[in-house]
């Protein structure tokens, strides 16, 4: 007898007692709340006043709880606030990169052959390269800026994207349903959208929330080397650039509390996507 | 269950659970039996039944995601479940082995097959050098002709017959005393399952192993096995030796289940399958009273109020029934007379000195060649072969989805049909539609029923959205199913079920000629009928033509008006069903009947070798390298003709027809 796989309700069951789902989805949605409505709840400007500058690098207090930076601005504000950046830029790449690299592994995938090869080559030449060095080469040329990074992150994930979709393409593209298609003469465009796409979501659902893990991580990196944020916006990736150079006068504090919020959300973020990843498999 | 000889296997109460998300629940419950040393005893039953489930439970094989939630699985006299790791493993090694119904994945691809049977004689702690001979020798115990050439090949080299061969060989080798087969026929073609199913008679009579015999099919069980027992969701409802369970059922189910099988004696013309109603429960389902009562035809209250035991009648069976007496004269749920069908004399599809040739690695494979055939309308024509015979590129290339070589001819209704689906018409695209033969594939699993026939509806009838929602509950209603499934995804519907939306689909545009590629094949017994019958009445309401490819011999003797047979990419025959089936038979048709499971014993012709490859056809007649009536040299140098020697009735072979009447009534050669 085959064992029936879950069904929606089932996979929501899974979830809902998957300690790995619910403790990714709280530290994710805390980080989304706060990118939201950081400014309401941070309890000092994270742009900073003129007169912070009088208390510049002070260490964690009642008043400032994780101390403040070079600038005197409120450490604390400042991650808080620094989500948005982290988490706009990350989504709208890995969006974009979902949307490119599902449409480059449908059309790969589905026509297969001679497109297979030319693309597939293509895709793996680029995979080769790595992928800050790709993105800080792309941004040189482009001019460091917001837009710049979310669509560099989204064209390096594309080949990675399609690879991934490309295979759930081709196990599909040998079922029934897709001959049964085109004996009704649908066109290609057709199949792949509205045939094949809607069984391959499980597995573009997974990559988003693996990738954008990853995308957090390199939007961070390219803003910790210098690309991509105004000096003034307050960013993770930046704070700690600008202060990992303090750490030698044992002034911790405005890199470790970025440091730790990206690798919350980075964490959170993966788990959640495990998480997923298992309810589907279950 | 008292018996004297010594049990090698005891199965009490046992009750086996799944999780499903989050819940375990019950697939199988209260099963029991036991086998005694020599004995063979059969697991019958439709999919879901837990026959699958009761033989890994067997061999403590079940997923992580099952366990063995009550009662006791005792192997000579050891309980499986309290066996610590290595104690499993001895007992795999020496006591029971298990064949499994994919041959294919039960090798490794990468590794020499001598290597692989050579395992089993290290894990029994052979010494090495005595593993070649060994090896060699237990191939040729399993009839491997040339075992010395077989073990250095790898898996893919081997037919699939070749590769069940091979893998009972290891399974038997450690001589267990309980050997586990799982559906090992299953999917192998009608000649390689009689040789594989003799091949086991013969290890059962030489070595007296005992066997738990796993099967779908009535047929093969009862061919197999000293006693049978029929699992009804995860229940046995019945269990005795296996001739009276057959010939005398105790059983609503039994009785349901042998009415719904086509058995070759009768023909859709004269009157309808009977059916079973309802579907199988689902898993885990908390029921009151019989498991069965709720789709059985002589069901009382009492029936409904508790679950009636497996009861001892006489003859050594049991029944779960409360009226086992009066199961043999179950009422029919369907009624017998056929549907009145108008039939025709004018042709529909006529395809002539049509071959297609495949291009691989730069050679040429004759996957057709020189095909004439013409099909009436509203007449049903059967395409019979083995796997490899170009009975699916035939339909493929009417249906246009591969283009015929230069020269052939395809015409319908007198017009000839453009080869590719590209330059096809519309009026031409809606004419010939197909039903493909596993409905969890043909279907998207991602749209509804109404999205998937309304789609085929405003494509092929050119309908807007307002006019296809009714054609498509018209359509529904013609394939017995309702609006309360419109909003259904396929995984909420039965098998049977789904195979009626993809039926329902192929109507979509009226066609006039429908291909259905073994369109029940996947489907269980009473399902199949239910499917048969459904395909019968669209048909005389329709008038549709059927090109209906099956293996199926019982199948095609019951839906089919003609058929041809097809070796190798040739019509070797063809006629109408009745010619076809009552002979004189072309020597290859001739085989082909004999190895039906249902046939006497003895009365079975044997093939010699394989079927050569298309891509290097043997020269002369395509049959000559396997046939048993070959006369001589004219069969290896020419081919013969595919000649109308009577009318309506064509064969290719040099014997003539007289000459095959009178070798037939003789005993076939050795």
């Amino acid at each position: 007898m085959t064992i029936p796989s879950a069904s929606r309700s089932q996979r929501w069951a899974v979830l809902r007692r998957s300690a790995t789902f619910w403790v990714g989805a709280s530290i994710t949605l805390m980080w989304v709340f706060l990118a939201i409505f950081g400014e309401l709840i941070a309890p000092f400007d994270p742009l900073g006043t003129p007169q912070d500058v009088l208390n510049k690098l002070d260490s964690p207090s009642a008043e400032h709880w994780f101390g403040t930076d070079q600038l005197g601005r409120d450490v604390l504000s400042r991650v808080i606030v620094g989500a948005r950046q982290a988490l706009t830029v990350a989504l709208a790449a890995t969006a974009l990169g979902t949307v490119f690299g599902t449409f480059v592994g449908l059309v790969v995938g589905y026509f297969g052959g001679i497109v297979d090869d030319i693309i597939g080559r293509i895709l793996d030449a680029f995979l080769s390269i790595p992928l800050v060095i790709t993105a800080m080469v792309a941004l040189t040329a482009l001019g460091p800026n917001t837009l710049g990074v979310v669509i560099v992150i989204g064209l390096v994930f594309t080949p990675l994207i399609a690879k991934t979709v490309r295979a759930a393409v081709l196990a599909e593209r040998h079922l029934d349903y897709v001959s049964a298609a085109q004996l009704r003469r649908e066109g290609p465009l057709h199949i792949m959208l509205v045939e094949i796409l809607p069984n391959v979501t499980n597995v573009i659902t997974v990559e988003f929330t693996v990738r954008l893990g990853y995308a957090i991580f390199t939007v961070l990196a390219l803003s910790f080397l210098g690309f991509g944020v105004e000096p003034s916006v307050p960013d993770w990736g930046l704070a700690i650039a600008q202060h990992y150079g303090f750490l030698t006068g044992d002034i911790w504090w405005p890199v470790l509390f970025p440091a730790l919020a990206i690798a919350s959300l980075v964490v959170g973020i993966n788990l959640l996507s495990d998480g997923i990843a298992q309810a589907y498999e279950s | 269950m008292v018996t004297t000889t010594p049990q090698v296997l005891t199965v009490d109460n046992l009750g086996i659970d799944y999780k499903v998300g989050t819940e375990w629940k019950r697939a199988v419950r209260d099963v029991s039996f036991s086998i005694a040393q020599g004995e063979s005893l059969g697991l019958v039953g439709e999919s879901g039944c837990g026959k699958t489930t009761v033989a890994m439970a067997i061999m403590a094989y079940l997923p992580r995601n099952g366990r063995v939630g009550e009662g006791s699985i005792r192997l000579g006299g050891r309980e499986v479940e309290n066996l610590s790791a290595s104690e499993l493993r001895q007992m795999r090694v020496n006591q029971v082995s298990m064949v499994y119904q994919d041959p294919g994945k039960s090798l490794n691809p990468s590794i020499r097959v001598g290597r692989q049977v050579a395992d089993v004689f290290e894990l029994m702690d052979v010494p090495k050098d005595e593993w070649d001979d060994r090896v060699v020798d237990i191939l040729r115990k399993v009839q491997i002709a040339d075992p010395e050439s077989v073990v250095r090949r790898y898996p893919h080299q081997l037919s699939g017959g070749m590769l069940q061969r091979v893998v009972i060989a290891m399974a038997i080798a450690s001589e267990p005393e309980l050997l586990v087969l799982d559906e090992p026929t299953t999917g192998l073609d009608a000649t390689v399952e009689a040789e594989v199913l003799d091949l086991i008679s013969n290890l059962r009579a030489e070595t007296g192993t005992s066997v738990l015999f796993i099967s779908h099919s009535l047929a093969v069980i009862r061919r197999m096995c000293d006693r049978v027992g029929v699992l009804y969701a995860g229940r046995l409802l019945a269990e005795g030796p296996a001739e009276s369970i057959f010939t005398d059922p105790r059983h609503p189910y039994t009785v349901g289940l042998l009415r719904s099988l086509p058995t070759g004696e009768v023909s859709r013309n004269e009157a309808q399958l009977d059916t079973i109603p309802g579907t199988l429960p689902p898993l885990g389902a908390q029921i009151q009273g019989c498991i069965y009562a709720d789709r059985c035809p002589i069901a009382e209250d009492v029936c409904r109020e508790a679950e009636p035991d497996l009861l001892p009648l006489e003859g050594d069976r049991f029944s779960r029934c409360y009226f086992p007496e009066r199961a043999p004269d179950l009422p029919r749920v369907v009624a017998a007379d056929p549907p009145v069908r108008q039939r025709s004399e004018e042709t529909l599809l006529e395809i002539s000195d049509t071959s297609k040739t495949f291009e691989q690695e730069g050679s040429p494979v004759f996957a057709l060649k020189d095909i004439d055939l013409s099909i009436k309308v509203g007449e049903t024509v059967a395409l019979v072969g083995e796997s490899g015979s170009g009975k699916s590129t035939l339909a493929k290339v009417i249906l246009g989805i591969h283009v015929p070589d230069e020269g052939g001819i395809i015409e319908l209704g007198g017009d000839v049909l453009h080869d590719s689906l590209h330059s096809r018409s519309g009026d031409e695209i809606r004419s010939v539609q197909m039903v493909f033969q596993n409905p969890d594939s043909a279907l998207n699993r991602r749209h509804s029923v109404r999205r998937i026939v309304g789609r085929a509806v405003q494509r092929l009838r050119g309908l807007g959205r307002k006019g296809s929602n009714e054609r498509t509950l018209d359509l529904l209603t013609e394939v017995r199913m309702g609006h309360q499934h419109l909003t259904a995804k396929p995984s909420h519907l039965s098998g049977g079920l789904k195979q009626r939306v993809a039926i329902a689909r192929a109507f979509a545009g009226s066609p006039a000629l429908v291909v259905l590629d073994e369109p029940t094949s996947a489907l269980d017994v009473s399902v199949q009928a239910a499917i048969i019958n459904l395909l019968a009445e669209l048909q005389a309401e329709e008038n549709v033509a059927y090109l209906f490819i099956s293996h199926d011999l019982n199948v095609v003797r019951y839906v089919a008006d003609r058929v041809a047979v097809m070796y190798l990419g040739r019509l070797m025959e063809v006629g109408t069903a009745e010619r076809i089936f009552a002979g004189p038979h072309h020597p290859y048709s001739e085989a082909l009947l004999s190895a039906a499971p249902d046939r006497e014993e003895g009365t079975r012709i044997r093939l010699k070798g394989e079927i050569p490859a298309a891509s290097d056809p043997p020269p002369g007649c395509p049959f000559q390298t396997r046939c048993h009536r070959k006369i001589g040299e004219i069969c290896e140098t020419v081919e013969p003709p595919l000649e109308e020697v009577e009318p309506g009735y064509s064969i290719r072979c040099h014997i003539p027809v007289a000459e095959l009447a009178a070798l037939q009534q003789l005993v076939p050669p050795e």
